[in-house]
């Protein structure tokens, strides 16, 4: 739009005159937009605002900037709490997610594959995406897309329970400048800016996100120190005390596009990052963490490469960092550890550095009738090359970098994949899907991953899908290469863990301004990785679990009228740990999530919204009483000036200010579980040049 | 009274910026005057990008003017006058409208309309409604086995545009089947016999974007299922329609339906004279279409066919 100026000026001119015309010829004509269109998301796609999705024959769900915006989120996690079959559970240290797919929970979550822009950024060390989280922005995210269920067969390790892959806004998704500004509780401030232009025949987009916040602190009564204090009559613990939460947040993504090449870059920088319920749920309100994560990736897509041939070319980069900003305490002043008094505290700083290097080639083939067949390998490179340590565990704070007695040496992992998929149209109304991928690990061997995908479009209103899929999740470095601590050390003989899935699937349009979701869902997850008993006191880790479960997930969307639609879905599982018989533990047997947006006027929505985490066991060996389900509800106002240009918000989480709490570490046997965040109010307002 | 100051205010601070702006000498030779209307987002991309493509392809000056429901045609009138204005692009209905109360000489076309209907105005008008040989032109490429295409319309919308395909038809070796109905009720009649039809691989159902005629609660639903069970071919005006199941659109390409309009100013005295005041409908269009009744129906697309389609739904599956 290149006179807007101007424009909003003579309007203003006129604007000044008092009469009227013909409002209701105005809305006429904006319902024969409808018309022309369908409904506003597809005006959105049609005029290149959105980008339509690409078809996965998995059980996805797909989240757009639209939808994100829609119901207020802040983070990441908040959308995918709303994913049905998905929890976001909190570890006590940082609050950093637990991802529990389908009842797949674990305290360091591994089992979850994590892509931004469809490039893993899981971490080498403990398998999740970093020990330094503190969340992922939502601003500059295009859309999310969550595969519940395998996905080994395309995407490799880790695609067990599930595949989170968070893709960022182009420039022309964001043409123009896209600003705004959010403060809230717990001293909370955030600001982000997105531009995104054409110059020259070259797409740029550049987007910063920055937030600094306190963070909720919420009371903890007893925690790992009390029971000490308890059992050895020290009274070293903080609690009663708060748990900590601040952080400083920067993130920074550049994208340049030019026809079939993209290159892009980011850096997702955290800093004062509090370490939430301590690293061992023993409470620290001194220790903090800092992140840097950079990643670059270069991209040469061609789907016109030759005739029938798409082909894609990627060199990706990411460099990660755990680090230790103010000293870690591990257990407060005064507490006693291995039969000594530390009056200063146990400090321990465990420091790792880790990159990795990236590449793959995928090529489409589409010149055999009624096939299309992907076809593709890589090969990846990832190390931890610098680990730093300082303890005070002889008494004095000592360095121990580069020691025999560092907690994890440093080490490389090579790791090459082909893989081969084929759609395959057989009959009409009917599609098969089948692929297997083949990954080679220098450290742990090979292993195959198939996958199958029946599809039959059923009726002109329904579809019904059968799947299979296969998984494994490499072992970490900490399972496979910690040293020097009793309680968890590693073990190279470890073989990755193994899932495989059967589901079937219905997706239902037979009522009007109705979509119905159903899946059907039974696991086999085996090979778990623990850290067990190995005889002489020390814990190390081990394959030794085996957990089945089955469940399912019930969706819907329904336009009630033109100004309200209903989103809301219902998530069941059972998982039962085979070794014992009992119910895994941990994760919820029944989640319910729903929604209204309601189109109050034109220029006001309002979207109240509820979170009902129903019947959480504890795991086997855990006798605390059970978890209290429970129930947060959201508001979020929103008004938008006419053109679209200018939008406020207001909201509130956890409107009742409910006390929800997420499991604590079974282990530690303390009486308190994790708090989250109380009632938090913000409000925004945002700019988009468009 | 506050606000009666501010409004004098404003109106001396922008009579002044008029007389600046019509002192300057880029005034004197004549601008294009666009006027669109104010609308709300999400429709207002669909007027950027017609603008854009006026600015981008007019070889005249040209200044814009927002018009909303406070503009009377009489300010516009005079605005038309003070500013030099050699020629006028309306875009939508009201923009329309308000161009059409005021008497003038200077060159007009009306962009963007919906269900555009010959008046007595002397302006050209160019409807959103796809071209129906580029219609029938993508049915032949899809399935060269449909020798008929059934319509239903409401002569007080669409007489221009059947008139049209009734000429183009014939290119294509199309019979074109016309019914006029006026309301759902009649439609809907009209359509059961349709998809009632003895030789359904001949026949194709073109439908327009006109909601008092394929309603989506009870005759959308009902084409949709009939066709899926008597694999009859579909095809539409709305992007709406291949969304719930519709084989096949074509939808506008608004920055190239800007591009039209403004060659059509540019070129407004070499246009030969018009015999009648029809409106013209857009050539330039973009394609949707739904894989999963292609599928259904037996087409093969495969990757590169849909690579040169716009847009495919589902987007998810």
């Amino acid at each position: 739009m290149k006179s807007n100026l101007h424009i909003v000026l003579l309007g203003l001119i006129l604007s000044v005159s008092l009469v009227n015309a013909d409002e209701l010829e105005q809305n006429e004509f904006e319902e024969d937009l409808l018309d022309l269109y369908g409904d506003e998301v597809t005006i959105s796609i049609a005029t290149g605002t959105e980008q339509p999705i690409s078809q996965a024959p998995a059980v996805a769900s797909v989240i757009t900037a639209r939808e994100i915006a829609a119901m207020g989120a802040h983070d990441l996690d908040e959308v995918l709490e709303t994913v049905p079959g998905l929890h976001v559970a909190r570890s006590t240290l940082g609050y950093n997610p637990i991802y529990t797919f389908r009842g797949v929970y674990t305290a360091t979550n591994p089992q979850v594959l994590m892509l931004v822009n469809g490039i893993s950024i899981n971490n080498l060390f403990v398998g999740d995406r970093s020990q330094v989280w503190g969340g992922f922005p939502v601003e500059s995210i295009s859309r999310i897309e969550v595969i519940r269920g395998p996905g080994s067969a395309l995407y490799g390790a880790d695609a067990f329970a599930g595949v989170i892959n968070v893709v960022t806004k182009s420039a022309q998704e964001i043409n123009g400048t896209e600003a705004g500004a959010r403060i809230g509780s717990f001293n909370t401030q955030e600001a982000w800016f997105l531009h995104g232009s054409k110059f020259k025949g070259v797409d740029f987009a550049f987007m910063l996100e920055a937030k600094s916040s306190s963070g909720h602190r919420e009371k903890i009564v007893s925690d790992v120190q009390t029971l000490s204090d308890q059992a050895l009559s020290t009274s070293a613990s903080l609690a009663p005390a708060a748990t900590t939460n601040g952080r400083d947040n920067l993130d920074v993504r550049l994208d340049i596009e030019k026809q079939y090449w993209q290159f892009r870059a980011g850096l997702q920088r955290r800093r004062n990052a509090e370490i939430g319920f301590g690293v061992g749920s023993a409470l620290d309100t001194h220790g903090e963490y800092e992140s840097d994560r950079w990643n670059a990736d270069l991209t040469y897509h061609n789907p016109e490469f030759a005739t029938d041939w798409d082909m894609q070319a990627q060199l990706s980069f990411l460099n990660t960092s755990a680090e230790v900003g103010e000293d870690v305490f591990v257990l407060p002043p005064g507490a006693v550890f291995m039969d000594q008094v530390f009056p200063d505290g146990v400090i321990g700083n465990p420091e790792v550095w880790e990159r990795h290097w990236r590449m793959s080639l995928t090529a489409l083939y589409s010149g055999i009738d009624k096939h299309t067949v992907r076809i593709g390998g890589g090969y990846n490179h990832s190390e931890i090359y610098k680990v730093k340590e300082s303890n005070n565990f002889s008494g004095q704070l000592v360095d121990i970098s580069d020691t025999a007695s560092v907690f994890l040496p440093e080490d490389e992992r090579k790791n090459q994949f082909i893989f081969v998929q084929d759609i395959w149209k057989f009959a009409r109304d009917w599609t098969l899907t089948a692929g297997i991928r083949y990954d080679d690990y220098n450290d742990f061997g090979d292993t195959w991953n198939p996958r199958a995908a029946l599809v039959w479009s059923a009726t002109h209103d329904t579809t019904i899908k059968f799947l299979y899929g296969q998984a494994f999740r490499a072992p970490s470095f900490a399972e496979f290469r910690n040293q020097n601590n009793p309680v968890a050390l590693g073990n190279d003989e470890l073989k990755p863990e193994q899932m495989q899935t059967f589901e079937m699937a219905l997706d239902s349009r037979k009522f009007n301004d109705m979509r119905l979701g159903l899946n059907i869902f039974h696991y086999e997850w085996k090979n778990i990785i623990d850290f067990i008993s190995d005889g002489s006191g020390s814990l190390q880790a081990h394959n030794q679990g085996k957990q089945t479960g089955y469940g399912a997930e019930l969706e819907l969307d329904w336009q009630l009228t033109n100004a309200l639609v209903l989103h809301a879905n219902y998530a069941f599982q059972d998982s039962e740990d085979q070794a014992t018989g009992e119910d895994a533990g941990n994760a919820p047997h029944h989640q319910i999530h729903a929604s209204i947006d309601w189109q109050l006027h034109p220029q006001w929505t309002l979207r109240p919204a509820v979170n009902f985490i129903i019947d959480r066991n504890r795991p086997p060996a855990d006798n605390r009483d059970e978890l209290d389900d429970y129930m947060l509800i959201d508001l979020t106002l929103a008004s938008q000036s006419y053109s679209d240009q200018w939008e406020l918000k207001l909201g509130v989480k956890n409107l009742f200010d409910v006390r929800a709490e997420e499991p604590t570490d079974a282990s530690f046997n303390i009486s308190n579980d994790l708090p989250l965040a109380g009632r938090y109010v913000f409000t925004e307002i945002n700019f988009n040049s468009k | 009274m506050k606000h009666h100051f501010l409004q004098l205010g404003i109106l001396s601070l922008c009579v002044s910026a008029l007389l600046l702006a019509l002192a300057s000498p880029a005034h004197s030779q004549g601008k294009v005057a666009i006027i669109m209307p104010e609308v709300r987002a999400p429709y207002k991309v669909i007027f950027d990008d017609i603008y854009d493509g006026i600015v981008e392809n007019l070889n005249q000056q040209s200044i814009s003017l927002i018009i909303n429901k406070e503009v009377k045609s009489s300010t516009v009138d005079g605005w038309i006058a003070n500013m030099g204005i050699s020629a006028i692009i309306a875009l939508g209905p009201a923009a329309h409208k308000s161009v059409s109360k005021i008497t003038t000489e200077l060159p007009v076309v009306s962009g963007a309309m919906m269900t555009a209907t010959p008046d007595d105005q002397d302006s050209l008008k160019v409807a959103l409604s796809p071209e129906p040989a580029e219609l029938f032109d993508q049915l032949s490429t899809l399935n060269d086995n449909i020798s008929r295409v059934a319509v239903v319309y409401n002569p007080d919308r669409y007489q221009w545009l059947i008139n049209l395909a009734q000429k183009k038809a014939l290119s294509y070796g199309i019979d074109l089947l016309t019914y006029k109905a006026s309301n759902v009720k009649q439609s809907a009649k009209i359509y059961d016999q349709l998809l009632a039809d003895e030789k359904p691989q001949s026949l194709a159902i073109w439908l327009l974007q006109d909601r008092t005629i394929v309603d989506s609660k009870v005759v959308l639903p009902f084409i949709l299922e009939r066709s899926w069970q008597r694999s009859i071919m579909v095809f539409s005006s709305s992007l709406g329609h291949v969304k719930k199941g519709v084989l096949f659109c074509m939808y506008p390409d608004n920055r190239a339906h800007g591009k039209q309009l403004a060659q059509i100013i540019d070129n407004y005295y070499q246009l030969p004279a018009r015999v009648h005041k029809d409106p013209m409908p857009t050539t330039d269009l973009l394609m949707a279409i739904n894989s999963r009744t292609a599928a259904h129906l037996g087409l093969d697309l495969n990757k590169s066919d849909l690579r040169k389609i716009d847009v495919v739904f589902p987007l998810t599956n």
